[in-house]
């Protein structure tokens, strides 16, 4: 299985100009007087997760399956930080984020040169073993998890006990996270990573060493997975194995399918579908897998991009229909 | 004159079939060195192998006197040892500007900058511009490299290749697939940039191997059968039984 990414955008061929982040932001601003605040809160985090498994999954162009064990992680190690060694919101997501890193340096050093299916065997298992890793550690509490994990101040006098205040801090580290993922794909390293997913060989012949790129995504997506696993545990004040769980694994990569691997926007949606659903079927009798197993099916069949992908390619086949040059001619 | 890239003794089997066998080979600095022999000879796999795209099975490998044998293809061609491959590869999804920047951005080593803005590849413009203008390709410079004809993503592949910078370029059919009025620019191209590099080349067209080459290399089936000027080459008995029996032309 191969996801590609649809070219990127390097400077000059971003093609419709959308000023995303100030609609982004007064969207976020406007929704909790719409939706109710935990839920976007929820969003937001698993919108922040998919996104960051997306820059493995469609810029650098492998299929990793382990990163609940960075997400997970994270939030254990957040949650033991803030339950028992009383750090702040700041320093207990940057903790996180240090743990979700070194794993990740670590999972990757052994999985990247492994290629396709093998690569994306060896980060479940890897993360299977750190599963059970966590399950035996003590600190962990095992089934029970780590439970009424307590709301730090930020910088010691910005409260996050109510659920507005905390909400705004959850979008201002999200924005934070989506900034740090668009400023790596748009930037030389994202100029290599599509040269090395296009065309491997040729990056290769070009000097490009592209293990080390590979390596390198590879830990900032863990990072950031780790940046979202720490502010789930903020919002729920919980760490529970549900979060290292291969299921977990399966689940942020199932919504960046859904809304489109390797589009800038689409593991956001997809995040925010899957939730939804999640969300409405709870209350149901109908089994909440087979109803999102369904959806994916569905969306897999008609959309195959992703809603997101197919967007753009719509978009994009306007503007090629506009053309005309004497390269058409030359096409044959 | 010294020897820029030399293969000692170097074999390559593909399970059991010796697509290379005991080739020496010694290029000399500032040569236009061409490779030549039937299709199946085993020259686009020695150019794999002196590139490191191919782990020798024995033999081998030095650049500029050192081992290289050992070396990475991508560390072999931050040294100096640039390829081009026989069936065009370029990026096809990047423009044409975009596929000489990549490769302008790994010679400068700002390829791993992932906390700038995509913005500063524009320093390289004025240089991808003039690499785009060697090969004829200016005016395509914003088209994506998948709308061109094959002939031009061949004179990119070159384009791309030249903005490594090589010391030793090696080219694997660079003419062929090329629209026929091209030929003459790339011939051209090849012979200027010869001028301060050394450059090794499979080429079947025997009249361009004439005009560019100071020595030409005959391998058939996988072992060098004559070394030598074009002219001691075309006189030799033997390279012309293999290639009349391969059914060419000399
Ligand atoms: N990767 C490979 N696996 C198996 N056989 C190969 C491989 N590459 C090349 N060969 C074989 O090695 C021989 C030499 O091929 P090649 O080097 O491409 O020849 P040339 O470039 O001289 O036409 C051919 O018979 C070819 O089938
Ligand atoms: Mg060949």
């Amino acid at each position: 299985m191969v996801f590609k990414a649809r070219s990127l955008s390097l400077p000059e061929r971003s093609r419709f100009k959308v000023p995303l982040l100030p609609i982004g932001i007064a969207l976020l601003a406007v929704a909790p007087l719409l939706l109710y605040p935990v839920f976007l809160m929820k969003l937001l985090c698993f919108g922040l997760f998919a996104a960051a498994v997306n820059l493995v999954l469609g810029y650098g162009g492998m299929v990793a399956f382990g990163h609940a064990t960075f997400f997970g992680g994270a939030a254990y190690v957040t949650a033991h930080a803030f339950k028992e060694w009383g750090f702040g919101a700041g320093s207990g997501l940057m903790i996180g984020v240090a743990f979700a890193l070194v794993t990740g340096f670590l999972m990757g050093l052994i999985a990247i040169r492994r290629q396709g299916f093998y690569f994306a065997m060896t980060t479940l298992a890897l993360s299977q073993m750190a599963y059970f890793a966590f399950f035996q550690a003590p600190f962990t509490h095992a089934e029970d998890g780590i439970q009424r994990v307590p709301r730090p101040n930020f910088l010691g006098v910005i409260s996050l006990s109510d659920n507005m205040s905390l909400y705004y801090f959850v979008v201002i580290v999200f924005l934070l996270g989506m900034l740090a993922i668009w400023r790596v794909i748009h930037s030389p390293f994202g100029a290599s990573l599509t040269a090395i997913r296009e065309n491997e060989t040729r990056a290769l012949s070009l000097g490009y060493q592209v293990n080390r790129y590979k390596l390198t995504v590879f830990v900032i997506s863990a990072a950031l997975s780790g940046l979202a696993g720490s502010l789930k545990v903020l919002v729920f004040q919980i760490a529970t194995l549900t979060d290292v769980s291969w299921q977990m694994s399966g689940e942020v990569i199932l919504m960046t399918l859904l809304g489109g691997v390797g589009t800038f926007l689409g593991p956001i949606i997809g995040a925010a579908l899957v939730l939804t659903i999640q969300n409405y079927m709870a209350s149901t009798a109908v089994p909440v897998t087979i109803f999102i197993g369904a959806a994916f099916i569905i969306c897999v069949m008609l959309f195959r991009k992703g809603i997101v992908g197919e967007i753009d390619s719509f978009m994009r086949r306007e503007r090629v229909s506009g053309w005309s040059g004497e390269e058409k001619v030359e096409l044959q | 004159m010294s020897i820029v890239l030399e293969a000692r003794q170097v074999s390559k089997n593909f399970g059991g079939f010796h697509a290379v066998r005991n080739v020496n080979l010694r290029v000399q600095e500032g040569n236009i060195h061409a490779l030549i022999g039937p299709n199946g000879a085993g020259k686009t796999t020695l150019f794999g192998l002196l590139t490191r795209f191919h782990s020798a099975s024995s033999g081998s490998i030095f650049l500029k006197g050192e081992d290289i044998t050992a070396k990475g293809p991508a560390e072999v061609a931050l040294r100096g040892l640039c390829r081009s491959f026989q069936i065009s590869s370029i990026f096809p999804g990047l423009t044409l500007r975009d596929n000489v920047r990549v490769a302008l951005q790994r010679r400068y080593g700002s390829s791993h900058q992932f906390w700038l803005p995509s913005r500063v590849l524009s320093r390289f413009d004025d240089e991808a511009e003039q690499l785009l203008d060697l090969v004829g390709l200016t005016s395509l410079a914003q088209r994506l490299c998948s709308e061109v004809s094959y002939g031009r993503k061949r004179a990119l592949e070159i384009a791309t290749t030249l903005a490594m910078q090589p010391k030793v370029l090696l080219l694997d059919e660079p003419i062929a697939g090329m629209a026929a009025g091209d030929v003459p620019m790339i011939v051209e191209l090849i012979r200027s940039v010869a001028k301060d590099r050394t450059v090794v080349m499979v080429e079947h067209n025997l009249s361009v191997v004439e005009s560019l080459c100071d020595k030409v290399t005959v391998l058939v089936r996988g072992e060098v059968m004559a070394e030598g000027t074009y002219r001691e080459i075309r006189d030799n008995p033997a390279v012309r039984e293999a290639y009349i029996g391969a059914g060419y032309e000399v």
